[in-house]
């Protein structure tokens, strides 16, 4: 998982590191409907990507949130470039 | 020598706080509505609301709460009276003359506002005003609601959130380098969002809470960078940061964006819950009892509200009577 992703899930959102898993859908991991506009807001205030509140509650897993903000962060920068 | 009619600032001399007596804890509310102490405390930091009951009235807290304030002051009058509500008892007349009168004040201005969780800075701005234009030399600001009345009986989303309470303060004419003195006040406002929070009548309280948390958030953290730029502090001076209270997870969230640590951020949403144009002088008049501010802080003041509503304030806490 992107590291930034990882510091703003478990520092800032404080989701419990042992429920952190991949494969395992956003409710596992800790997450409610605050925690998603919350994720929204960090990821565009700390890397500069927009990524809506109903783009991550489509993710299924925390695999398909990494990729998805990956994709989201380099369609923004080559927009930008 | 300065004359005292020259000094136009408004500087704080009394606070007071009202609550009702009823406290409904959240198990309580479990037993009527499908959710749980669990959800409702990991969402929103709330255990415990007081709530009025049908013996008690707005006008009832604003007066107790106001009584407080000019006890503090030492004052047996002020010149003007502002009180900020949404939920007032009657939709006319406005409840500031009553309560005015009740107070021994007959005769004195005496407005209602309603500016939602906002309504107290928006009155200390009003207040400010009123001694700036030299209508009065000492003025009284209540923000008083009974929030608990909007939601719908069954809402399980909106009831929890909710308490009642009334918060007051007494200002009077000073000098703005005066403990107490009350800094620019950055108010805004933004109707295209009106429905986000929304109640055309009591029990029928709509909030449409992610967007509500997003411009909460948003506005209150810009709010804050104006004021204390206003001022000329930087957000490391600020010893205490005295957001509204409506939901722990805002409030944490918007002192990290501002990089004020926790043990400079004072809250009680968790023993009130969202106590609406109270919410502000309430946490003051609490935490000025016990100790956790003190005189020669330096605060900033946030809210939020329906409207959208909202505003930043500083100031440097007085030494006041206990």
């Amino acid at each position: 998982m992107n590291g930034e992703l990882e510091s703003i899930l478990l520092n800032d959102l404080k989701l419990p590191a042992d429920r952190l898993a991949m494969d395992g859908s956003l409710h596992e991991a800790g997450f409610d409907s605050l925690a998603i506009v919350e994720l929204s807001l960090l990821l565009g205030d700390r890397l500069g990507i927009d990524v809506s509140d109903s783009d991550i509650r489509e993710a299924a897993t925390i695999e398909q949130l990494d990729r998805l903000i990956q994709r989201k962060g380099d369609e923004q920068r080559a927009r930008r470039s | 020598m300065h004359n005292p009619g020259d000094a136009t600032a408004a500087v704080i001399c009394g606070i007071g706080a009202a609550l009702p007596s009823r406290v409904v804890s959240n198990a309580e509310l479990c037993t009527r509505l499908d959710t749980t102490d669990e959800w409702i405390r990991s969402r929103t930091g709330i255990s415990f609301r007081h709530v009025t009951g049908a013996d008690s009235s707005t006008e009832d807290l604003a007066v107790q709460a106001a009584e407080q304030a000019l006890a503090v002051a030492g004052a047996t009058s002020v010149e003007a009276v502002v009180l900020a509500t949404t939920t007032p008892d009657r939709c006319c007349p406005a409840a500031a003359p009553a309560v005015a009168s009740r107070l021994g004040l007959t005769g004195v201005p005496a407005i209602d506002l309603a500016a939602g969780c906002t309504g107290f800075l928006y009155g200390l701005a009003t207040a400010v005003g009123f001694i700036s234009s030299r209508t009065a030399n000492a003025v009284l600001i209540i923000g008083v609601d009974r929030l608990s009345t909007l939601p719908a009986r069954d809402d399980r989303t909106t009831v929890p959130l909710f308490g009642d309470g009334a918060g007051a303060m007494v200002l009077r004419r000073g000098r703005l380098e005066d403990d107490g003195a009350i800094g620019p006040v950055v108010l805004g406002s933004d109707g295209t969002q009106a429905e986000l929070i929304q109640a055309a009548h009591p029990g029928s309280l709509q909030m449409q809470g992610a967007e509500v948390f997003r411009h909460a958030v948003d506005r209150m953290t810009s709010a804050c960078a104006q004021a204390v730029a206003a001022v000329g502090w930087c957000m490391n001076d600020i010893d205490r940061l005295v957001p509204h209270q409506a939901n722990a997870r805002i409030t944490s969230f918007v002192a990290r964006q501002l990089e004020v640590p926790d043990s400079r951020v004072l809250g009680n949403v968790d023993l009130v819950g969202n106590t609406g144009a109270a919410s502000i002088p309430l946490l003051l008049a609490q935490s000025a009892s016990d100790d956790r501010l003190q005189a020669g802080q330096r605060v900033l003041l946030t809210a939020f509200g329906a409207g959208l509503t909202w505003g930043a304030v500083t100031l440097t806490w007085p030494e006041l009577a206990s």
